[in-house]
């Protein structure tokens, strides 16, 4: 049976797990890790860097690293929240072709899904170089509120990666997977995600019998701890101001530094009252002066700074519970995941909120991903008896005349689903009519996120409002939306699966993959040339280290002469070989050093 | 299961039985129990109300019934066969999934689980009461043949009772009465007074009565006949009152239904009673009447639902009842039209309503719409300069026309 692992592709941390002899299992990296930055850098020679690395040089490569992409997968140019990106991100991005955004890297322009697909990718070699062979099957979980742009989005970021993307679910789904696995309970639960970059709440009922139902889900897609990480950077860069009248956001070093301490001052706050942040030479004045930075931050300025933040996930709780029609005492246990949950002050308004003390029960860096691989096993296996009933988190509809968005399913209600009505024609002798299919709750259609559109032609002519013309619409298991038109009379169809409108071209898709590809074989060459390379000179420096011994040794010896000039050349050759980086010449000495080493090594032991 | 080894080629459960078959034989990665549960579900989806799809009681609790959903959806989910090779199965599953999520989303709502319930009960109320107005047929041929029976039986008896004789009688049944040379044998020993000349009793066995002088075989029969004809006259009336007082009694109680069959088995037993006929008439229009509202009612909850196929069928049913109701045959036409398919009936209904309330511009609109959906253009025109004609000023009227539009 294929593996199939499972990826929490999260706004600043990813994490991948997979189902290991019915166990389900975090994968480390290879520094042993369990969690891997999601930031993409690219150095000035070129060279690609995810994860940790890519996080160390962060700093001084500002304008070359990329952190929290999810932020920008899926949304069109002319969004509110990518001119926030725009005007706190350290990276340039710009406009694409589709109305959609693109990320600026040493000149390069790369699609969100792309840099995404890098961080996939390294996932994806984090999970090979464990279980020892090549992976291709996955689960990758997103947001419960990210609309169907996002999904597809991030389903191509996954393609790209070299992934077969058999399911994208909820993060929120995947956390509640992973507490109910194995457990033979019937409880009701509610899953409060606070992540880096959204804010998700679901409320799930879980059977005993394997069934996992969400009733119903809620959040916001640009809420998260960036945001709060924002409100300290606001009140320290205020401050600097204040003081010495400079900006410090106009220098990106300066505000990826910020960024950092702001970052590690809120994660220590969860564990200490009061912490320092201490930043020197932050930026020189216009005297050439350099100026520090030096501030104390406590916990009670970050739960003001944070409080509105809060205040809003509460209020997406309170109206989540009522469109479940639940009550708080019918909630059994609140789970909580994403990193934010660590904070005190949160953990403190959910158990408020909820009347009782969150669940300890489920970790919340790794819950998500051990979700998805559950699932992802689940999936590929008909023995394990499982059933995941997620909700489709936003109503889907089209546009109607005068730009009224009619509904045609609701939000909140369970997929795999499909739903009909009967619409007609607004003048006489139409002859087709444009379909534009719509996800939102706003009753105007402009304010709802567009999916796409098509039309359906040949009505036969007649007066307005004769024509009958039945829309289905379908979301499938794999939460993919289909549209179909058909005229009743003149029974012409028409249908699309819906893709993203202002999303990638196949063409665009199977190049970046083809640059994923390339990646990967460049990768995968160039650690094997390491591996090599340092056992080649880890002999070599063990050689060389004897040499002078030995030639005492056999200096009477024609044979041992002879064997002293052949080592040295097999140094030498060995040596030009890693200076020309070749890989295969590297391996192919590592017997000759091997045997030279084993032989110096009986000479001098024999003479002792 | 039935088996119909005896239905014509090519008729429509041979078919089903054939492609059935063909799919216990596909090439797909599902094993032959489960090929058999799904046909099996498949076959019965229509037929069943959403209880019965999940395999409850009417009245499980909201625990068992998710249970059910749940059980239900282990089974039918389509991720239970993931990339899985399905053939015709595909589509079946994906029918009975939607099913049985139609069933939990209208029973896990309290609102939409009594609306469906009464529903169900109005739907339950209608095909008993037609049940029981068919079935009175039946009712009345049982009881008439009942009755000739129990006569037969009483006038044998009281036939044997007015001639009093030591000589065995015949078996009291009526096949004595019924075989001519059964009957004659009976003539014939009690002529001959005795068990016959093998006995071997001195003559001087004590003495029978005197016998009765000996009648002849005919005025003997017609003797038996009219007391036959009295007897069963006589149980026909019994009968007849029975049901009457029954009749009354059902009144009394409100229940109209059992008065009109009460009525009208008394009236097919006692025929000719002209005020009889009338309690029978009057029972029977009431119940029709009961009917015509519980189909009504019925049709609602269906064209709501947008079951339009089935509230066609309903408004039918109440236009038979009621067939001078407007209002049933304007909404029989509406629905028939929303169903699909050939709109005659749709344009019979709609013409009807509009002659039943000539001057009711919305009968007419209702027509012209039917016209057009049906493409009859020309009548469509006539109509709306007649309907114009009636309401020349009223507003929502002209409105509801200019939406229509002008057919050229």
């Amino acid at each position: 049976m294929d593996k199939v692992i499972g990826i929490d592709l999260g706004t600043t941390n990813s994490c991948v797990a997979i189902v290991e002899n019915g166990v389900p299992t975090v994968i480390p990296n290879r520094g042993g890790y369990k969690t891997t930055p999601s930031m993409v850098a690219v150095t000035e020679a070129g060279k690609r860097l995810v994860g940790h690395i890519a996080k160390r040089q962060a700093i001084t490569n500002a304008e070359n690293t990329v952190y929290a992409a999810k932020r920008l997968i899926g949304r069109k140019w002319d969004s509110p929240q990518v001119k926030n990106a725009i005007a706190t991100s350290s990276y340039r991005i710009v406009r694409g072709p589709h109305a959609d955004v693109r990320i600026v890297l040493r000149d390069k322009e790369y699609s969100v899904s792309e840099v995404s697909g890098m961080v996939l990718q390294e996932m994806k070699i984090i999970a090979e170089d464990y279980l020892g062979e090549s992976v291709s099957k996955a689960v990758i979980t997103v947001p419960a509120y990210f609309n169907d742009n996002q999904r597809q989005a991030t389903k191509d970021a996954g393609e790209i990666a070299g992934l077969d993307v058999i399911r994208i679910i909820n993060e929120p789904t995947a956390a509640a997977l992973s507490y109910g696995f194995g457990k033979n309970v019937e409880r009701t639960i509610a899953v409060y995600d606070f992540g880096g970059g959204t804010f998700d709440i679901s409320i799930l009922e879980i059977g005993s019998s394997g069934v996992f139902k969400v009733i119903a889900t809620a959040g916001d897609t640009f809420l998260g701890g960036e945001d709060v990480d924002a409100r300290v950077i606001d009140w320290l860069v205020k401050g600097f101001k204040d003081e010495h009248n400079i900006d410090l956001r106009q220098d990106r070093m300066a505000l990826q530094r910020l960024k950092d301490a702001a970052e590690k001052a809120k994660c220590e706050l969860s564990s200490v009252r009061e912490t320092e942040v201490n930043l020197p030479f932050i930026i020189s004045s216009g005297r050439n002066e350099a100026l520090h930075l030096q501030r104390s931050l406590d916990r009670a300025t970050l739960d003001d700074l944070s409080s509105d933040l809060i205040e809003r996930t509460v209020d997406i709780c309170r109206q989540t519970l009522s469109d479940a029609r639940l009550r708080k005492e019918d909630i059994a246990e609140v789970l909580l995941v994403g990193g934010m949950t660590r904070m005190p002050k949160i953990q403190l308004a959910v158990a408020e909120f909820f009347e009782r003390e969150p669940c300890k029960g489920v970790h919340p860096d790794e819950s998500v991903a051990l979700g998805a691989a559950i699932q992802g096993s689940a999936l590929v296996d008909d023995k394990q008896e499982m059933v995941l009933l997620d909700v489709t988190p936003h109503a889907l509809g089209i546009m109607t005349q005068g730009g009224y968005f009619e509904e045609l399913i609701p939000q909140n209600t369970t997929v795999p689903t499909q739903r009909a009505k009967i619409f007609t024609t607004g003048r006489d002798n139409q002859t087709a009519v444009k379909i534009v299919v719509m996800q939102g709750e706003n009753e105007r259609a402009q304010h709802n996120e567009l999916l796409g559109e098509f039309i359906l032609k040949g009505l036969k002519r007649a007066s307005k409002g004769s024509v009958e013309i039945e829309v289905t619409f379908e979301i499938n298991a794999d939460g993919i939306v289909s549209v179909h038109a058909k005229d009743l009379e003149t029974e012409k169809e028409q249908s699309i699966e819906v893709t993203a409108s202002s999303g990638l071209t196949r063409e665009e898709i199977s190049h970046m993959m083809e640059g994923a590809r390339d990646y990967m074989v460049e990768r995968r060459s160039t650690e094997e040339f390491e591996a090599a390379r340092q056992e080649a000179e880890r002999v070599s420096a063990e050689i060389e280290r004897l040499f002078p011994q030995v030639e005492q040794i056999v200096a009477s010896s024609d044979f041992g002469r002879d064997a002293i000039e052949k080592a040295r050349g097999i140094v030498a050759k060995t040596r030009t070989a890693i200076a020309r980086r070749d890989a295969a010449a590297v391996k192919a000495e590592l017997d000759g050093l091997a045997r030279t080493h084993r032989m110096f090594k009986g000479v001098v032991a024999k003479t002792h | 299961m039935m088996d119909s080894p005896s239905s014509p080629p090519g008729s429509s459960f041979d078919s089903v039985h054939e492609t059935e078959r063909a799919s216990l034989e596909e090439d797909i990665e599902l094993d032959l129990d489960a090929r058999n549960r799904i046909l099996r579900t498949y076959r019965d989806l229509n037929h069943q109300d959403h209880y019965a799809l999940l395999g409850v009681d009417r009245t499980a609790d909201r625990q068992a019934i998710k249970r059910a959903y749940n059980a239900a959806a282990l089974l039918y989910h389509p991720d239970r066969y993931f990339r899985k090779r399905l053939g015709s199965f595909k589509s079946r599953l994906e029918a009975i999934f939607s099913r049985v999520s139609l069933a939990i989303e209208a029973l896990s709502d309290p609102v939409r689980r009594s609306e469906y319930d009464a529903y169900l009960s109005e739907r339950d109320r209608t095909q008993d009461i037609e049940r029981a107005l068919s079935n009175t047929e039946i009712e009345v041929e049982r009881i008439l043949a009942e009755t000739e029976v129990e006569s037969k039986i009483e006038a044998s008896n009281l036939s044997s009772q007015s001639r009093p004789s030591s000589a065995p009688e015949p078996a009291a049944n009526d096949s004595a009465f019924v075989d001519t040379a059964s009957r004659r044998d009976a003539f014939s020993r009690r002529l001959l007074g005795g068990r016959g000349r093998t006995s071997t009793l001195p003559p001087s066995s004590p003495p029978s009565e005197p016998s009765p002088p000996p009648m002849t075989t005919e005025s003997a029969m017609t003797a038996l006949k009219r007391r036959y004809e009295q007897r069963v006259a006589a149980a026909r009336a019994a009968q007849s009152r029975h049901f009457v007082e029954r009749g009354e009694a059902a009144i009394a109680a409100g229940d109209p239904v059992s008065a009109a069959n009460a009525l009208r088995l008394a009236v097919r037993l006692t025929p000719g009673d002209p005020l009889l006929e009338r309690l029978a008439h009057d029972a029977q229009s009431h119940a029709e009447s009961l009917l015509g509202d519980a189909y009504s009612k019925q049709a609602r909850y269906e064209e709501k639902a947008g079951r339009w196929t089935e509230a066609a069928s309903s408004w039918r049913r109440v236009c038979e009842i009621r067939k001078q109701d407007a209002d049933a045959h304007e909404h029989a036409a509406t629905s028939l039209v929303h169903a699909g398919g050939a709109l005659d009936g749709a344009v019979e209904f709609a013409r009807r309503a509009c002659s039943l309330e000539p001057d009711n511009a919305r009968r007419h609109v209702a027509l012209i719409s039917v016209y057009i959906a049906a493409g009859l253009t020309e009548s469509a025109r006539k109509e709306i300069e007649t309907t114009l004609r009636i309401a020349p000023s009223d507003g929502t009227i002209a409105e509801m026309i200019a939406k229509l539009g002008v057919p050229r």
